[in-house]
C-alpha cells in the first residue's frame, strides 16, 4: 500500500489536521490579501490557491506510520462516536441550511408590524428603511411584504404630507432593495427566428441614458427582430428603424442617470445610481440590477416604485 | 481424543458471496469518505452557526464593523473548507487514476 493510499483510506486522524490547517491557511491568506486586495472574488482565489497548495504537499509529504505505530494507533474505521458526529453535523447543517428562509419570515414578519398602524410614524419609518436595508445586505428576498410596505408609505406620504420625503426615500431603499428574476422576458422565450438572420451591415441607434461612458459601460447581447430588439431613445425625439434586425439586449453599467422622459425596452441596468423626477417614461422589459434609487415625492414617483416593486424582474411601466 | 477441524482456505474465500466481497473492498473506502464528509460537514455548521450569531447581532443592533468582520470570516472559512474538500477530491482522482482504477 502506497503512503497516499494509506493517507486517504486509514489515516482520519491525518485528514483532519490537514483539513484544520488548510482552513486556517487559507484564512490567513485571505487576511493578507485584504491589504493588497479590495475585491473579494481576488481574495477567495488566493485563499483556494493557498488551500491547494497545503492539500497537495500534505499528501505528496505524507509518510505512513510503522508497523509498530499502526498497531499502537489502530481503532475502527468507523467508531460508533464518528456516527454519531456525522449524524450531528448532517441534522445541524440542515437546520442551519433553512436558516435564510427563517431569516427572510422574520425580515416579513417586523415588517407586517411596522406597517400595520397606517399613517406611519417618522420612527416607524426609519425602522423600514433600516430593516429593508440589512435586508439587501444578507440578499434576502422581500418581495413578499413589499407591495404592503409601499401602500403604507404612499398612504403616509399623501396623509402626512411632512413625512413625505422620508417616505419616497424609504420607497426607494424598498425598490433599491428587490431582488429579481435572471431569466429572459416571457415574450423572448422560445426560438426568435425561424431562418438564421443575415443582417449584413445592419445599423442600430440608441440615445445614450448618461454620457461619462468608459468602454464597458455599455454592452449589448444577443440578436433580436423588430419589435423585439432594445431601444434607447428619447420619448420626444424617437430613433428611425435602419434595420429589422438590433441587439436583443442593452446593458449599461456603473452609471449615474435620470430616467425621465427615456423610451427603454429589453434595457438593463446593473449597478446604477438613477434618478426619477416624475416625468414621462415608457418602460418595456427593463431591468434594475443592483441600482439605487432617487426620487422625488409625487404620484409618479410611487407608481413607479410599485411598477419596480412588484414586478420581480423586467420592469413594463408607462408614465404620459 | 481431540479432532482438528480443517478446511481448506480456498474453500472458505469462495463460499463468500459476490456482495460481501465487493462491501469488504469497499468498506474502508467508504469510512474514509463517511468520516471525512463528517468533518467538512462540521465545518459548514460552523459556519452556519457564526451566520446565525451575525444575524442576531444585526437584530440587536451591534456594530456594524464586527458585524462585517463575523461576515467575512464566514465566507472565508466557507471557501477554505469547500476549496480544502475540492483538492482532497482532486488528490483522490489523481491516486485511483494512477493506479488505473478509475
Amino acid at each position: 500500500m502506497t503512503n497516499l493510499d494509506y493517507y486517504l483510506t486509514y489515516d482520519h486522524d491525518a485528514r483532519s489536521k490537514t483539513t484544520l490547517l488548510s482552513v486556517a491557511a487559507g484564512i490567513i491568506a485571505a487576511a493578507i490579501a485584504t491589504l493588497f486586495y479590495d475585491s473579494l472574488k481576488v481574495q477567495c482565489l488566493i485563499c483556494v490557491a493557498v488551500v491547494g497548495v497545503v492539500e497537495i504537499s500534505r499528501a505528496r509529504l505524507y509518510v505512513q506510520p510503522s508497523r509498530k505505530e499502526m498497531r499502537a494507533a489502530t481503532s475502527p474505521a468507523l467508531s460508533r462516536r464518528s456516527v454519531v458526529w456525522l449524524t450531528v453535523s448532517a441534522a445541524l447543517f440542515l437546520i442551519f441550511g433553512a436558516l435564510p428562509s427563517i431569516a427572510v419570515a422574520e425580515v416579513n414578519r417586523r415588517l407586517r408590524r411596522l406597517t400595520a398602524k397606517v399613517p406611519l410614524d417618522a420612527a416607524s419609518i426609519s425602522s423600514i428603511e433600516r430593516t429593508i436595508a440589512q435586508a439587501a445586505a444578507y440578499r434576502l428576498n422581500v418581495h413578499e411584504s413589499a407591495d404592503g410596505v409601499i401602500s403604507a408609505l404612499r398612504r403616509t406620504a399623501e396623509v402626512r404630507p411632512s413625512l413625505s420625503g422620508q417616505a419616497i426615500s424609504a420607497g426607494s431603499t424598498v425598490a433599491s432593495a428587490m431582488t429579481v428574476n435572471i431569466s429572459a422576458p416571457e415574450e423572448m422565450h422560445g426560438r426568435m427566428f425561424s431562418p438564421l438572420p443575415e443582417a449584413k451591415g445592419a445599423t442600430w441607434r440608441f440615445t445614450a441614458i448618461a454620457t461619462n461612458t468608459g468602454p464597458d459601460n455599455y454592452a449589448t447581447v444577443g440578436l433580436a427582430h423588430q419589435p423585439h430588439c432594445a431601444v434607447m431613445e428619447h420619448i420626444d425625439s424617437p430613433l428611425p428603424i435602419a434595420s429589422e434586425y438590433g441587439p436583443a439586449f442593452l446593458v449599461v453599467k456603473g452609471l449615474t442617470a435620470t430616467l425621465d422622459g427615456f423610451h427603454l425596452r429589453n434595457v438593463i441596468l446593473q449597478d446604477m445610481v438613477l434618478a426619477y423626477n416624475g416625468g414621462a417614461v415608457a418602460f418595456e422589459n427593463v431591468y434594475f440590477f443592483n441600482c439605487q434609487f432617487r426620487f422625488e415625492s409625487g404620484d409618479r414617483s410611487w407608481a413607479l416604485i410599485s411598477a419596480i416593486t412588484t414586478a420581480n424582474g423586467w420592469v413594463t411601466f408607462r408614465e404620459r | 481424543m481431540q479432532s482438528v477441524n480443517v478446511l481448506p482456505r480456498e474453500t472458505l474465500m469462495q463460499s463468500l458471496p459476490f456482495w460481501t466481497k465487493v462491501w469488504n473492498n469497499l468498506r474502508p473506502h467508504a469510512a474514509a469518505a463517511a468520516i471525512e464528509v463528517g468533518v467538512y460537514l462540521r465545518y459548514w455548521t460552523m459556519v452556519l452557526v457564526a451566520h446565525a450569531v451575525r444575524l442576531i447581532m444585526s437584530a440587536v443592533g451591534i456594530d456594524v464593523w464586527l458585524i462585517t468582520l463575523v461576515g467575512w470570516m464566514e465566507n472565508v472559512v466557507f471557501v477554505s473548507s469547500f476549496a480544502s474538500f475540492f483538492w482532497r477530491l482532486m488528490v483522490r482522482l489523481y491516486n485511483e487514476t494512477k493506479r488505473g482504477t478509475l
